[in-house]
C-alpha cells in the first residue's frame, strides 16, 4: 500500500490507540489523531492529511457538525472524510452518504482489515 | 099500457144491467191483459150485435195500434193496423182525454176530415161508436164498434153500456198492469233471493221452517225437503248458541206492529251444516206482521263467516306477534343504540362521523373535551381543517381511495385549539346505514405519547449502541492486534487466554449487534424502506457473504438464484438469508451441502369478515370468497442435524435454541432467528421450518409478491 496520512478524530483514547496501531501494522500509515472536532478541523487545515477518519458521536461539536465545517473550509474541502460510527442502520449510512462523506465505517471495525477497508471505500 | 110499457123498460133496463154486470164479471175475471182485451171486444160486439169491436191502443207519440178486435166473418179485419193521428185532425187525442164519446150514424154525412173518412171506408165502416179507454186518469185507448153493413143510429144505452164497458176494461187493466208490475217486482226478488250470497230462509209463526234458498242448501248443505217444517234446534244450532238465537227470535215475535216488519241483527251463531261441521254464520232477521199484528213470518238471512273469522283470528294472531316483534325489535335497537352511543360518548379516542364531502357530521364527547374546540366549530366543518398544512395534503390525497376502498389508516397530526400538535392513528371507514345513506366514520387515536417513547428507545439504543460498542472495538480491536503476534510473543497459556478472549470477544460482538439489530427493527415499525429488489441479486450477495464460512467448515455451498423482483428492504433481506445460511452452515457436518433456492408460488385463502378485501358471502355456498395471493419463497436446505418437532416454532423466539450449549460451541447468539422473523413479519411474510431429525431441515421464507383480485367463484 502507498504511504498515506490519516487524521483520525475521535474522543476516545482507546479508538485512537488501536486504530492508529491497526493503519500501521497493515499499511505502515502515517496517522495524525486529534481528540475533539475542532482540533481536526485544526489539524486538517495544517497537515492536510489524505483522508480523515471522524467519529459520529462526539461531545461539544459532533462528527457531523465537524463534517460540516471542514466542508465549508476551503483547506480542508477537498479531503475525503470516512465517518466512525456504531450506528450500523442502513437508513443513517444513507443520511451521511447524503451529507457527501466519502464513506461509513461502522465500530466495531475489525482491526485487521481496516487500512484495506479505507482503501476499498476511497478507491485508492 | 104504459104500465106494460114501462114494465117492458124496466125489465130492459134489468137485463141490459144484468148483461153488463155478467160482461164485467167476464172481463174482471182474468188479470191477464191479453185475455181482458179479447174478452171485452168478443162481449161488446156481441152485446151490441155489431160488425166488428176492437181495441185501439194509443201510444204517446199519438199513433195507435189496434191490438185487439171481434169481427164478423164476411168484413175485413184490421188487427195490428198501426194509424197515424194525421188523419184524426187537432185536438183528436187531447178531447178522448177528456171524455169525448164519439158515435157517428154515417160516416158519409159525419163531419170528419177526408182523411179520417177515407181510414173508415177502407176498413168498410159505415157507422162507428168511439168510447175512450181510461185506465189510472190515463187514455190508455179507445173501444170503437163498428157497423159496416149500414149506418146505425147508436142508442143511448149502447153508448152508455159501452161506456161502462170501457170503464171496466179500464180498471181490469189498471189490474193487469198492476199485477204484471207485481209479478216482475217478485220475479226479480225472487231472483235476487236464489243468487244472493246469504242464505235466505223463512219460519212461520211457529218457527218452522217454510221457506229454504238455494244458497241456504250451498251453505248448510240440507235440501229445502229435508228441512221444511223444522225448527231452530240442536240440528242446525250449537247448544249454546241455541239459548239466545230462541231469545232473540221470540223478541222479535213479541213485538207486532200491523203491517211493520220489526228487523234484528243477530249476534254470530254456529250453525251446524249436514255434514256435522261448525260453521260462523251471521243472521239478519225481521218479523212480518199483517193488519191485524199477527205475525205472517220470520225472514232470515245467514251468512257464512267462518272464512273471515278464521282470517281476522289469524290476521290478530299475526298482529299480536307482529307487536310482539316490533316491541322486542325496538327493545334491542334501543339496548343497542344505547350501547354504541355509550360506547361514542366513552370511546378514549376521538370520533367523527363525516359525510361524503368529508364535513363532519357528529363527534364524541373526547374530541371536543381534549380537542378544545366548541361543538359549533366542528360539526358542519371539514375535518382536514384540524390537521397540520402536511397532514391535510396526505389526508386530499388519500379522500379519493378512501371512498373507492371503504377503509384507510393514515397517522396524522392534529392541532388542539390550544395549538398543540398531536401525532394521531386515523382510521377511516366508510359505512352505510340501512336507508342507504353513506357516512364516513373516523377514529383518531393519540399517539403522541407513543411516538414520544419510540424517539426516547430510538435516542437510547443509539447512546447505548455506542457507549457499548466504543469500549467493545478498543477492546476487540487489541485483541484482534495482539493476535497477530506481531506485539510480541506471548507464552504458550498467555496465548491460550488471549485465543479465549480474542473469541469471547468475536461472540460479545455479534452479541451486541444482534441485540441491537432486534432493538431496531422493532422499533422501526412500519417504516422499513422499501424497494424494487432483484431476487438473484439478494440470494447472490447472501451466498457470497457465507462462502468464506463455508469453505471454513468445508460445506458446499449452492444457490440457483431466480430471475424476479420483490418489494423489499435489500439489507435487511440479505441479512435474513444471511442469517439462515450461517445457522444452516454453523450445524452442519464438513462435507454436507446447503443450498439457497427461491421460487413463486400461488397461495390461495378463504377471506375473514375482518380481511380489507372482504366483500360479501358467495350466493351459492354462503361461504366467503377466496384470495389468490402470488409470494415468493426462499428456502435454505441443509443436511444437519435436524430440529425436533416441538422445537420447531420455538426456534424463532430469543435466545431458544434446540441446545442450550448450541450458543457456545456454535459461536451464536441465539437472536439470529428471531431477527429473521422479524425482518420478514415486517415485510408482511411468514417464516417457518420443516425438519427431519438426521436428515436436515429446510427454513422458507413467504414474501407476498402481490395481492390478488377476489375470486368470486366457488372453489373447493
Amino acid at each position: 500500500m502507498a504511504d498515506r496520512r490519516i487524521l483520525i478524530i475521535d474522543d476516545e483514547q482507546a479508538i485512537q490507540a488501536v486504530a492508529s496501531l491497526s493503519l500501521k501494522m497493515e499499511a505502515n500509515w502515517q496517522v495524525l489523531t486529534a481528540n475533539s472536532g475542532s482540533e481536526g478541523i485544526h489539524k486538517a487545515e495544517q497537515e492536510q492529511p489524505d483522508a480523515i477518519l471522524l467519529d459520529v458521536m462526539m461531545p461539544i461539536m459532533d462528527g457531523i457538525g465537524t463534517f460540516k465545517q471542514l466542508q465549508q473550509n476551503p483547506q480542508t474541502r477537498s479531503i475525503p472524510v470516512i465517518l466512525l460510527t456504531a450506528k450500523a442502520q442502513a437508513a443513517e449510512q444513507e443520511q451521511f452518504y447524503d451529507l457527501g462523506v466519502a464513506g461509513v465505517i461502522t465500530k466495531p471495525f475489525n482491526s485487521l482489515t481496516l487500512a484495506s477497508q479505507i482503501t476499498q471505500l476511497l478507491g485508492w | 099500457m104504459s104500465l106494460d110499457l114501462s114494465a117492458m123498460n124496466a125489465e130492459k133496463h134489468h137485463q141490459r144491467m144484468q148483461l153488463l154486470a155478467d160482461v164485467t164479471y167476464k172481463i174482471r175475471q182474468s188479470l191477464d191483459l191479453h185475455e181482458i182485451l179479447q174478452t171485452t171486444v168478443t162481449e161488446v160486439r156481441q152485446l151490441l150485435d155489431t160488425d166488428r169491436v176492437l181495441m185501439f191502443q194509443i201510444h204517446p207519440d199519438g199513433a195507435g195500434t189496434v191490438v185487439q178486435e171481434a169481427v164478423l166473418p164476411g168484413w175485413s179485419q184490421c188487427i195490428d193496423q198501426n194509424i197515424v193521428d194525421n188523419c184524426f185532425g187537432p185536438g183528436f187525442i187531447e178531447a178522448y182525454q177528456h171524455g169525448r164519446i164519439s158515435a157517428i150514424r154515417d160516416i158519409e154525412q159525419a163531419p170528419i176530415t177526408p182523411c179520417h173518412a177515407d181510414l173508415l171506408r177502407r176498413f168498410e165502416v159505415k157507422a162507428n161508436l168511439v168510447i175512450p179507454i181510461i185506465s189510472q186518469d190515463q187514455l190508455w185507448g179507445l173501444l170503437i164498434a163498428h157497423q159496416c153493413s149500414a149506418p146505425r143510429d147508436w142508442q143511448p144505452f149502447e153508448v152508455d153500456l159501452l161506456k161502462q164497458l170501457a170503464d171496466q176494461a179500464g180498471i181490469a187493466l189498471a189490474q193487469a198492469q198492476l199485477l204484471a208490475d207485481l209479478d216482475q217486482v217478485h220475479q226479480q226478488l225472487r231472483f235476487h233471493v236464489e243468487n244472493s250470497p246469504l242464505a235466505v230462509i223463512e219460519w212461520d209463526h211457529a218457527c218452522r221452517i217454510q221457506r229454504w234458498s238455494a244458497q241456504a242448501e250451498r251453505i248448510f248443505g240440507w235440501s229445502a225437503p229435508e228441512v221444511m217444517g223444522r225448527g231452530p234446534d240442536h240440528w242446525f244450532i250449537h247448544t249454546d248458541d241455541l239459548h239466545r238465537f230462541r231469545e232473540q227470535v221470540l223478541n222479535l215475535t213479541g213485538h207486532p206492529f200491523p203491517n211493520h216488519t220489526h228487523q234484528e241483527v243477530d249476534k254470530l251463531t254456529r250453525n251446524y251444516t249436514k255434514t256435522g261441521a261448525l260453521i260462523d254464520c251471521e243472521w239478519y232477521s225481521s218479523a212480518l206482521f199483517d193488519e191485524e199484528g199477527n205475525l205472517v213470518s220470520i225472514l232470515s238471512m245467514a251468512q257464512d263467516v267462518s272464512d273471515r273469522q278464521q282470517a281476522e283470528a289469524a290476521l290478530q294472531q299475526l298482529n299480536r306477534e307482529l307487536e310482539k316483534r316490533v316491541e322486542q325489535r325496538t327493545s334491542a335497537l334501543q339496548e343497542s343504540e344505547q350501547r354504541f352511543r355509550s360506547l361514542f360518548e366513552a370511546a378514549p379516542d376521538f370520533i367523527y362521523v363525516l359525510d361524503t364531502q368529508g364535513i363532519i357530521q357528529h363527534v364524541n364527547p373526547v374530541v371536543i373535551k381534549r380537542g378544545g374546540y366548541r361543538q359549533s366549530e366542528l360539526i358542519g366543518h371539514p375535518l382536514i381543517k384540524l390537521f397540520t398544512p402536511k397532514s391535510q395534503v396526505l389526508c386530499q390525497q388519500q379522500f379519493a381511495e378512501l371512498l373507492a376502498l371503504g377503509s384507510h389508516r393514515q397517522e396524522m397530526e392534529f392541532v388542539s385549539k390550544n395549538g398543540k400538535i398531536l401525532t394521531v392513528d386515523c382510521s377511516f371507514k366508510v359505512v352505510k346505514d340501512p336507508l342507504g345513506k353513506t357516512s364516513i366514520l373516523v377514529v383518531q387515536r393519540d399517539i403522541s405519547d407513543r411516538k414520544a417513547l419510540e424517539r426516547i428507545k430510538d435516542e437510547f439504543i443509539s447512546v447505548v449502541s455506542h457507549e457499548l460498542r466504543t469500549p467493545l472495538t478498543s477492546i476487540h480491536g487489541s485483541i484482534k492486534l495482539l493476535a497477530t503476534g506481531q506485539l510480541g510473543d506471548l507464552s504458550h497459556d498467555g496465548q491460550q487466554m488471549l485465543d479465549i478472549a480474542d473469541q469471547n470477544t468475536d461472540r460479545l460482538v455479534r452479541l451486541v449487534s444482534d441485540v441491537l439489530d432486534l432493538q431496531r427493527i422493532e422499533s422501526s415499525q412500519a417504516k422499513i424502506d422499501k424497494q424494487l429488489c432483484d431476487v438473484a441479486d439478494l440470494m447472490t450477495h447472501a451466498t457470497d457473504a457465507m462462502r468464506s464460512m463455508a469453505y471454513h467448515h468445508q460445506i458446499t455451498l449452492k444457490s440457483e438464484p431466480l430471475l424476479t423482483m420483490v418489494w423489499a428492504n435489500p439489507d435487511y433481506m440479505v441479512q435474513t438469508l444471511t442469517n439462515l445460511l450461517s445457522n444452516a452452515i454453523k450445524f452442519s457436518q464438513p462435507g454436507d451441502t446447503v443450498e439457497l433456492s427461491a421460487e413463486v408460488r400461488i397461495e390461495e385463502h378463504r377471506l375473514s369478515c375482518s380481511d380489507p378485501h372482504y366483500t360479501e358471502p358467495i350466493a351459492k355456498t354462503g361461504l366467503p370468497p377466496t384470495i389468490k395471493h402470488t409470494e415468493l419463497w426462499f428456502q435454505v436446505i441443509d443436511q444437519g442435524q435436524g430440529i425436533p418437532a416441538d422445537k420447531l416454532e420455538s426456534v424463532f423466539e430469543r435466545f431458544q435454541q434446540v441446545d442450550a450449549s448450541d450458543a457456545r460451541e456454535k459461536g451464536g447468539t441465539g437472536l439470529g432467528l428471531a431477527i429473521c422473523r422479524k425482518i420478514v413479519e415486517q415485510h408482511g411474510g411468514k417464516i417457518w421450518a420443516e425438519s427431519v431429525l438426521g436428515q436436515g431441515s429446510c427454513f422458507y421464507v413467504a414474501l407476498p409478491l402481490s395481492c390478488g383480485l377476489v375470486e368470486k367463484t366457488e372453489v373447493g
